[in-house]
């Protein structure tokens, strides 16, 4: 009867952070102080249909970021890039790390906060700006987090193209993607559920991620685009291109490999629980929009797998297994 | 018995609530993000019902001539399902 529902809480963050003492919230004034440039040197980011050239970079910076993000970074600047100023924070950090019950250190914590269409988010070691109209930004990277450069770009970088991403009908998905036969699978659920697991026994597929995954929509359909942001999986994406997508899968670890059908209302709400960033600040609303549209055309399922390549027998067309 | 907070009027979803019915069945999220709720039929049609046009009474009253229940049960089971609603905030 109509008292019983289901809630699946949303994803926050997984990653580990180091602790320091004083929290520092910047303000609208904050960025107007913190004008010194990491060094001279440019560099662009390339996320599917998504461009910004990162501006103030040091020379060490350059030889990183490109060490990490292969094909993702180049020195074109493209017309109609977003351009963010990089500069040094001026402060130790920003959060500082709160202890669980638990005793553990938090997982990741990231402030996202709007005002009109410009969006401000910070976390421990960076505090940054967008403007989604004018396309500029400001990126504040604390020197003495210890934590590497690129996670500072990287975590800016996820929220900002998460809603970019959201405003063109498309979603960022915390999700594995495998490429096999040319379509894309696509494998979420919280940490632990199994993604870089499906990647590791898919090693002679095209893997586009183990963490992060853009879905978008095409004139054909919905198609899955490698982003440069991964979990544990050491390989950067080894393509930029996209794929038509042949199924959303829910990840439970199991005994038995089985896939269980699941009706819009539950694939709609097991996949918004998989979105970062977006779920917070009153837009929920409009990634349910993009998740229905979803839903309605790419079928999503919970895949119940064993710790073996089994389960790719039950993706793929009868008669139509991989050797 | 207590009625529900909001028995007395016309009962309305929370305007800030964002929600798709799916084949007969309700996916909702509020602003805050945290959960995302998921009703079974009867659950989503009562939802769909909180237009602020109808008081809890009218709301049983439709359930009762859509659905095989008695009277007895479709009164107990939409006031707690209000009053769920209403402690997770989603009425308006």
């Amino acid at each position: 009867m109509p008292g019983l529902w289901r809630r699946a809480r949303v994803r926050r963050g997984v990653i580990p952070v180091l602790i320091q003492e004083n929290e520092f919230h910047p303000g609208p004034d904050y960025f107007s102080r913190a004008i010194r440039p990491r060094g001279e040197h440019s560099l662009g980011f390339s996320l599917c249909d998504f461009q910004l050239v990162f501006e103030g970079f040091g020379r060490e910076d350059l030889q990183l970021l490109r060490a990490r993000y292969g094909s993702f970074v180049s020195d074109r600047q493209p017309e109609g890039a977003g351009r963010i100023r990089v500069v040094e924070a001026e402060v130790p950090g920003f959060l500082r790390s709160r202890h669980q019950e638990s005793g553990a250190p938090e997982v990741y914590r990231l402030q996202q906060v709007w005002r009109g269409d410009q969006l401000t988010t910070y976390a421990y070691e960076f505090a940054g700006w967008f403007d989604y109209s004018s396309r500029l930004g400001q990126l504040a990277i604390a020197p003495a987090q210890g934590d590497p450069l690129h996670r500072a770009i990287e975590n800016f970088l996820r929220a900002v193209s998460a809603h970019w991403f959201l405003r063109r009908g498309g979603l960022l998905i915390h999700a594995s993607g495998v490429v096999r036969e040319g379509l894309a699978h696509l494998f979420f659920g919280p940490s632990g559920s199994g993604k870089t697991t499906v990647t590791q026994f898919s090693a002679d597929d095209l893997i586009l991620s183990d963490d992060l995954v853009l879905l978008r929509q095409s004139n054909s359909g919905f198609e899955a685009c490698a982003v440069p942001f991964r979990g544990l999986y050491r390989e950067p994406p080894q393509t930029d291109r996209a794929f038509p997508v042949a199924g959303l899968y829910r990840l439970v670890k199991d005994r038995d490999d089985f896939l269980v059908d699941l009706p819009p209302s539950l694939g709609a709400a097991e996949l918004m629980g998989s979105l970062p960033f977006v779920m917070e600040g009153g837009r929920g609303g409009e990634a349910l929009e993009t998740t229905s549209r979803i839903v309605r055309d790419v079928p999503v399922r919970r895949l119940h797998f064993r710790k073996s390549a089994d389960f790719w027998r039950l993706l793929q067309p009868a008669g139509e297994e991989k050797e | 018995m207590s009625e529900s907070p909001a028995a007395a009027g016309a009962l309305r979803r929370h305007p800030t609530a964002g929600f798709r019915i799916f084949e007969g069945q309700a996916t909702i999220v509020m602003p805050d993000g945290s959960y995302i709720h998921v009703l079974n039929e009867i659950g989503s049609r009562v939802w769909d019902l909180l237009n602020g046009q109808r008081t809890e009474t009218d709301i049983v009253d439709i359930i009762c001539e859509e659905f095989e229940t008695t009277r007895d049960e479709a009164e107990k089971d939409v006031r707690e399902f209000l009053a769920a609603l209403e402690a997770n905030r989603m009425l308006g």
